[in-house]
């Protein structure tokens, strides 16, 4: 599935594709995982096969948050990602063996060089180095850095610590390299917030470059910027037009959705997304908003290959978007809860 | 130090004044007729409110404070006066009642009133305007002369995180009113009370509902549906995040019995969500199948079924190692024993209502007793479990705030 090409397939034959080897990662964590085994006996169906995507047992996101999901022996664990998750919010703990870990490297590899072509073009990196230094327990943040750096030559971080542009390492880079292909690389909120804001006068030429982004849009949110604004204010400062944002999280790294030109995101060939009523959970009808869930053919280590996210969307295309199979168009996080009840204390003992 | 006084309405104050007034207020006695009028009006006007009508918690206020159930509460407080006895207000009474229940200030404040008090009530700086509402309506009534010195008794007020206010008030305190749960008993002990003082409090609770399987199965279907009614109230208000809200449902009879019956009341409570036109909040939703897999893997569920989108049953096979977590918004776990005295070994001081249907008294006080303390201060039939009233968490609540005067002629 990995050679496939990651967006060829119509969604037909992908999900007929998928459905055998998800129902295959719900056998193998069944027998690996005696905590999904029994989620799947008392909450899920069983031993009986998916015979659909929608039948596919899925997890709650947060559940990674609360307990050690593992599918392997503790001595096979290499990589132990964390969500970078905000003070005094728990992180996430994503277990991952060699093979794994390998195979999510190749499938995020097979996705970018969709838009990025073989060869490894000069990088710019919207961080500051300090983001790789704590090499034992990996940031979300810094493991997203340092993947997307297999991905580029020369890698140059442009911010401080304190998120000051480097303006003479900037025009530097330029310099050597801006006529010619470039990456960009940053958190989506980054790019906003630390270059967009801090370049939009400098009159810079971006036209060679190809910018990668990923990352929450809550903070973009809160200052009115969709990813509209954001594609149109880029282009409009710097010239910049292949603009790529991507979707994808610490429980399902390598399973990344990348933007088509028409902005919707796309699952690759071997991975997919549904949408669920927010309430009931079944599954929504093409067209209509819901939570999201994304099921992924990579995780073996941990059980992770179907995951009901925070997130909602609705999938408004398939088959005829820019790219074949669904296409996911994100609508922000569920929103919090104000909690009633007598114990103040309660809406932050229980909020998602 | 400023704070925002609500009841009366006179905005931002400075607290020392305001403290001021209050100590130097003419004392009430219990059960005065001025304030026992000042209650009445307020639930007649409760019950003829268009904004109560939306909420029934408001109109379960207003039925608390109608006239029949003022002269019942006099009647009472008169039969059990004894000769030997005077009773008189404590005194000041501070009230920190939960921010987010919306009406249990007017309950804290009106048992204490109702004894004579003077009383400080802190409002929550977020309230709901509902909490808006309540305050103009007293304030109103309280506008009438007659009212003069029941209005110098009282200061509803609003402040932040502010140590130093809560302070200051406290060192006033005959009774300081915790309510609010553990984290807010903690943080407002850190406050001293004067050497005569003392604290009310209310630590985080629980509370669980018990049915008697056979009774429930005999019901006809209308009696099935008034049954269903009853439950929806004492789970759904307040988004069951309540202390006295129902998180277990422990039925009494055999395995087999239940079996025939449990499906049947569900689907009719959830029936009862559509009619009422419940729909939950995404994040509560969310919150609960998360909690529901975190349950699954950390104690004794072993199925769970969705009734409609309000309400989802989690089977347990025992109590043990059923812990008191629990997510609000639609969540019941479910069990099966053979006697309500098999909740002995179970119950803890956390455990405060047990909402009950289909048991004799003498079921229900035989159990008080086994109990012996050691947990639930309420046993009330189905329905009332968010009826806020004199006994609750284990106190006579009007008899703490009355000080008795012995006099021995």
């Amino acid at each position: 599935m990995l050679d496939a090409p990651p967006f060829g397939l119509a969604q037909a034959d992908k999900a007929a594709r998928l459905v055998p080897v998800l129902d295959a990662l719900t056998r193998h964590h069944r027998a690996s995982c005696p905590a999904y085994r029994r989620l799947t006996d008392v909450l899920g169906r069983g031993d009986r096969p998916a015979t659909t995507l929608a039948e596919v047992p899925w997890l709650p996101v947060g559940l990674w948050k609360s307990h050690r999901l593992v599918s392997v022996p503790d001595d096979q664990i290499t990589t132990t990602l964390t969500s970078s998750g905000t003070t005094g919010q728990v992180p996430s703990r994503v277990y991952l063996d060699h093979d794994t870990a390998r195979r999510q490297a190749r499938a995020l590899a097979r996705v970018l060089t969709h838009v990025l072509g073989p060869r490894r073009v000069p990088m710019i990196i919207v961080d500051h180095g300090g983001v790789l230094r704590d090499r034992a327990a990996f940031s979300a943040r810094g493991a997203g850095v340092l993947g997307m750096m297999t991905f580029g030559a020369q890698p140059r971080f442009v911010l401080d610590a304190d998120h000051a542009l480097d303006r003479a390492g900037l025009a530097d880079f330029l310099a050597r390299h801006g006529d010619a292909p470039f990456l960009i690389f940053g958190f989506t909120y980054m790019i906003w917030a630390y270059f967009y804001e801090q370049v939009r006068d400098l009159g810079l030429d971006l036209r060679n470059a190809t910018l990668i982004h990923s990352g929450g849009w809550k903070v973009l949110a809160e200052r009115a910027v969709d990813n509209a604004t954001f594609r149109s204010a880029l282009t409009a400062a710097t010239g910049l037009t292949r603009i790529y944002n991507f979707y994808g999280m610490v429980e399902q790294i390598g399973s990344v959705f990348l933007e088509g030109d028409d902005g919707l995101l796309y699952p690759p060939t071997f991975a997919d997304v549904l949408i669920r009523d927010p309430l009931t959970l079944a599954p929504a009808p093409i067209g209509t908003p819901g939570v999201i869930q994304t099921v992924s053919a990579l995780p073996t280590s941990y059980p992770g290959h179907s995951v009901l996210t925070e997130d909602l969307g609705v999938i408004e295309r398939v088959d005829d978007g820019d790219r074949r199979g669904h296409a996911l168009r994100m609508l922000g996080r569920v929103p919090r809860a104000e909690l009633r009840g007598c114990s103040d204390t309660h809406a932050a003992a229980v909020t998602p | 130090m400023k704070v925002v006084c609500r009841v009366p309405d006179r905005g931002e104050v400075e607290l020392a004044e305001l403290l001021r007034g209050l100590v130097a207020a003419p004392p009430g006695q219990p059960y005065a007729d001025d304030v026992v009028e000042l209650c009445q009006q307020f639930g007649a006007r409760l019950m003829a409110d268009p904004v109560a009508r939306v909420h029934p918690e408001l109109m379960t206020l207003g039925f608390f404070m109608r006239k029949a159930e003022l002269a019942r509460g006099k009647r009472e407080h008169e039969a059990a006066a004894r000769q030997d006895l005077v009773q008189v207000p404590a005194g000041l009474v501070f009230h920190v009642p939960p921010a987010n229940v919306d009406t249990i200030f007017m309950y804290s404040w009106l048992l204490s009133v109702l004894a004579g008090n003077t009383n400080v009530v802190r409002l929550s700086s977020r309230s709901a305007p509902v909490v808006d509402h309540l305050c103009a309506l007293l304030d109103e009534l309280l506008a009438a002369p007659r009212h003069a010195d029941a209005r110098a008794r009282v200061a509803m007020i609003q402040y932040g995180h502010d140590d130093a206010i809560t302070a200051a008030i406290s060192a006033h305190a005959a009774i300081r009113v915790i309510w609010g749960g553990d984290a807010t008993v903690a943080t407002i002990r850190r406050a001293p009370l004067p050497p005569y003082g003392r604290d009310l409090t209310f630590a985080d609770r629980w509370s669980l509902m018990a049915l008697d399987a056979a009774t429930v199965a005999a019901l006809a279907p209308a009696e099935l549906v008034a049954l269903a009614e009853q439950l929806f109230n004492d789970i759904f208000w307040f988004d069951q995040a309540a202390c006295s809200s129902p998180r277990l449902c422990l039925w009494i009879g055999t395995g087999a019995l239940v079996a025939t019956v449990r499906d049947r009341l569900w689907s009719a409570v959830a029936d009862v969500a559509t009619a009422r036109g419940l729909r939950p909040e995404v994040a509560l939703r969310m919150a609960r199948e998360l909690f529901v897999h975190q349950a699954v893997l950390d104690g004794p569920v072993v199925g769970r079924t969705d009734y409609g989108a309000a309400l989802t049953v989690a089977r347990v096979d025992r109590l043990d190692g059923l812990s008191r977590a629990h997510p609000g918004g639609g969540l019941l776990f479910e069990a099966i024993a053979p006697s309500l005295a098999s909740l002995d070994r179970w119950v803890t001081r956390r455990d405060q209502t047990l909402t009950h249907f289909g048991f004799a008294r003498h079921e229900l006080i035989e159990l008080a007793q086994r109990l012996a303390g050691r947990g639930i201060d309420r046993l009330v039939p189905v329905g009332q479990a968010l009826h806020l009233a004199r006994f609750w968490d284990g106190y006579d609540l009007l008899a703490q705030l009355v000080r008795n005067v012995h006099v021995v002629g």
